[in-house]
């Protein structure tokens, strides 16, 4: 590796250009608003740009520069300008660990069940499989100042080893993100919480069996990263270890988080109330759980998910342990079914909630007047709170609703009341019989005609940064239909995430998909072209057209993800495509 | 309760305590000081500047505080820049910089946010020779310079 050619350059204070720049204070403010390619861009300007702007391209490291030949050295020149950094495992990796332990714990079904043994993303990670724990502990070594503030962890088969080695050596670290671990030891929350004194956000998923009690330390003996030798393995399997105790925590203290996402967490009910009011500071609780019904896959006995029972009473206590929450969801799953009182209880309880979900849930039409009364009308985004005393809403989520309490003409008022909201999920609506978009009947521009009240139009929102819609959408005069639908959405200008999961508009400049052109800031679009047995188009499958891809490419700058109702082989074309035209920053997602 | 601030070039300019107060700098002085009817110094900020600076922190009198996100990727964006403080920044690029400059010098923080979002927006989207054209900055890299950061720099370029 040649050495730094900064390092012989003349002396930096005889070219500043920019003296704002040379000011750190100054540089670091600059560089949150400036993305990577920019960032490549500026470091070639000239030495000083060099000099300021090149380590800057460190503070967000992702799962595909390891791959990278030669990153690792130059990753550990600049180690303290990381500020996110996600480590990913792979997955034939933990595999192979596996089949080495093979007589161990019972692994997570995942690993099982795992049907396709292709890797997830390929190339694969040959130098992060080569770096291990070890190397990054000695790399994160203490006196070196830390920026890293957001950890995300995919596939690492020795989490608890990962976590008490590099954990500690991150003090700075104020958000932690697990995923898809691959192990099968059990995690205690207060382990986390107390190694990292200063976490803010912590977001675990199902592979890590976060456990509310105290694990036992186990006495047996394991490899460097943490896993069980053979012998080891037949052992504990001939003897298991006894079970953790029953009794509640007795940490004292209490936990900065702010943030909390757990996704099919075998947390019961009590154990995450009691969790909970040790987190006064709790803003943000994220809850998603797998549900029997959702998708049609069977939940697994042995993932040990929870089904719980909220009663008013408990919403009541989750408010006096939270009383700064502004956000709840609550995903598909959570609950057998969510009763429409305890959605009101929420609503009282938490009067600076400004962010709800509850699909799966039986909101109904008394539930939005109760919004529409005490927590719509508000002049600005400034969160103040309503003559009632509640903050205006700002977020709706009503997925998958059930008992049809839901009308669409309360869901029209509460459309056209909330000026504040910024982010609606309608998804999964379509089944309701009388949810229906006709943008044709809108008549004026600005759409204020109330004649026909089972119509909606979900931009009525003039705000709305997120609009997931999964409305029906009428199949008569279909040209006049997908464009019209095209110009009201195209109104939307401060979308960020638009998905359209219904059978039109059809993905096409003919269409009408020009008329998006105003959607400057979008990073997300999504159609998911779910057509009907008498399909009007008579395909399943759409192909996207050079054309649109071409307008995409010019018109959609922020695009990240394109989430079309195609297949992978489709998907693939379609970002090779992309690719060409000079957006390879846009990844294509075919339908699951 | 009026506050006077006298610039580089000994110029004052007389405003109301809680504008005066956007700026951190100038509020940690008052509470230091106390009450008292002296002129606050501020030798690096020449007279235009200060005119613009107070201009912003008049027109943003009634903001509220600013919060720091910890959890927020830190990546943020820039396009949201309001309509006033867009025209309140269409100037020429010395000026620029100087309210920068003073931004952070006077710590106020939404001030050096929106300076250094317009910063952002100029370099977005521009390549190399582009950016240096509207800064009228001199190419000093060699070839071979050049040709080393763009290899030191190839692992970030979105593949």
């Amino acid at each position: 590796m040649s050495a730094n050619t900064l390092d012989t350059l003349p002396d930096p204070d005889q070219t500043q250009p920019t003296p704002p720049l040379e000011l750190p204070e100054v540089l670091y403010i600059l560089v949150q608003f400036l993305d990577r390619k920019s960032l490549v861009q500026a470091a070639l300007v000239c030495r000083s740009w060099s000099r300021l702007f090149s380590p800057m391209l460190y503070q967000d490291i992702r799962v595909k520069d390891w791959e990278y030949p030669g990153f690792i050295n130059k990753f550990r020149e600049h180690l303290s300008e990381v500020v996110k950094l996600e480590w990913k495992k792979s997955r034939q990796e933990a595999k192979r660990r596996y089949r080495m332990t093979l007589n161990a714990l019972p692994p997570p079904h995942d690993l099982l069940d795992d049907p396709d043994d292709q890797p997830l993303v390929d190339p694969f990670f040959p130098s992060m499989d080569n770096m291990c724990l070890a190397d990054l502990a000695s790399i994160l070594a203490p006196e070196r100042t830390c920026r890293l503030r957001l950890l995300v962890i995919h596939g690492e088969t020795s989490l608890r080893q990962f976590l008490i080695t590099i954990l500690p050596k991150i003090p700075t670290l104020t958000c932690l993100k697990i995923e898809d671990s691959f192990s099968w030891q059990k995690i205690a929350i207060h382990e986390i919480l107390n190694t990292c004194q200063s976490l803010q956000s912590l977001d675990c998923d199902s592979s890590v069996s976060l456990q509310f009690n105290e694990c036992q330390s186990l006495p047996y003996p394991t490899n460097k990263d943490g896993t069980y030798s053979a012998e080891v393995a037949a052992a504990l399997l001939k003897h298991p270890p006894p079970p953790p105790s029953t009794s509640t925590s007795l940490h004292p203290g209490l936990h900065t988080l702010r943030v909390l996402r757990l996704h099919k967490t075998s947390l019961s009910d009590q154990e995450l109330l009691t969790f909970v009011c040790e987190c006064p500071q709790l803003e943000e609780i994220y809850l998603h759980q797998e549900s029997a019904l959702a998708g049609g896959l069977p939940v697994s006995t042995t993932s040990a998910t929870h089904q719980w029972n909220w009663s008013t009473e408990f919403a009541v206590d989750l408010s006096h342990a939270c009383p700064k929450l502004v956000k709840l969801h609550l995903s598909p799953g959570c609950f057998q079914s969510l009763p429409e009182e305890i959605i009101q209880t929420v609503l009282t309880a938490f009067p600076k909630l400004h962010s709800l979900g509850t699909p799966f849930s039986k909101f109904g039409d008394e539930t939005m007047q109760m919004i529409i009364d005490t927590r719509t009308g508000g002049a600005g985004l400034d969160h103040g709170l309503s003559k009632a005393g509640f903050a205006y809403l700002t977020s709706l989520d009503i997925a998958n609703l059930k008992g049809h309490r839901l009308s669409s003409a309360m869901l029209q008022r509460f459309l056209e009341a909330c000026v504040t909201l910024v982010h609606f999920c309608g998804d999964d609506i379509l089944h309701i019989q009388d949810m229906l978009v006709d943008p044709l009947r809108l008549g004026a521009k600005n759409g204020t005609d109330r004649s026909d009240p089972i119509v909606l139009r979900p931009w009525a929102c003039q705000r709305l940064e997120t609009l997931v819609m999964g409305f029906q959408i009428p199949s008569g005069n279909g040209p006049d239909v997908d464009r019209a639908l095209y110009q009201q959405l195209g109104q939307l200008t401060q979308l960020r995430r638009l998905e359209i999961l219904s059978s039109r508009p059809a993905f096409s400049l003919s269409a009408g998909l020009d008329l998006l052109q105003g959607l400057k800031a979008l990073q997300y679009y999504r159609i998911a072209k779910r057509v009907p047995r008498s399909s009007f188009f008579g395909k399943d499958e759409i192909h996207p057209q050079m054309e649109e891809l071409e307008w995409v490419a010019r018109t959609w700058t922020c695009l990240q993800e394109l989430f079309l109702p195609v297949g992978a082989q489709t998907a693939r074309t379609v970002a090779s495509q992309l690719r060409a035209l000079g957006r390879a920053d846009i990844v294509v997602v075919p339908k699951e | 309760m009026p506050v006077t601030l006298t610039s580089l070039d000994d110029v004052k300019f007389t405003v109301d305590k809680e504008v005066a107060e956007r700026s951190i700098l100038i509020k940690n002085m008052i509470e230091d000081v106390g009450e008292s009817d002296s002129p606050i110094p501020l030798p690096n900020v020449s007279s235009a500047v200060l005119k613009k600076v107070i201009e912003y922190c008049e027109h943003h009198r009634n903001d509220p505080v600013q919060v720091q996100d910890e959890t927020d990727d830190p990546r943020k964006r820039s396009n949201d820049i309001e309509e006033w403080d867009m025209k309140f920044m269409t100037v020429d690029q010395e000026m620029l910089f100087e309210i920068i400059l003073a931004a952070n010098y006077l710590d106020i923080k939404p001030l050096l946010d929106v300076g250094c979002k317009t910063v952002a927006n100029i370099i977005k989207g521009k390549t190399p020779e582009e950016i240096r054209k509207v800064f009228n900055i001199v190419n000093d890299f060699t070839p071979e310079e050049e040709a080393q950061i763009k290899k030191e720099n190839e692992w970030a370029e979105d593949r």
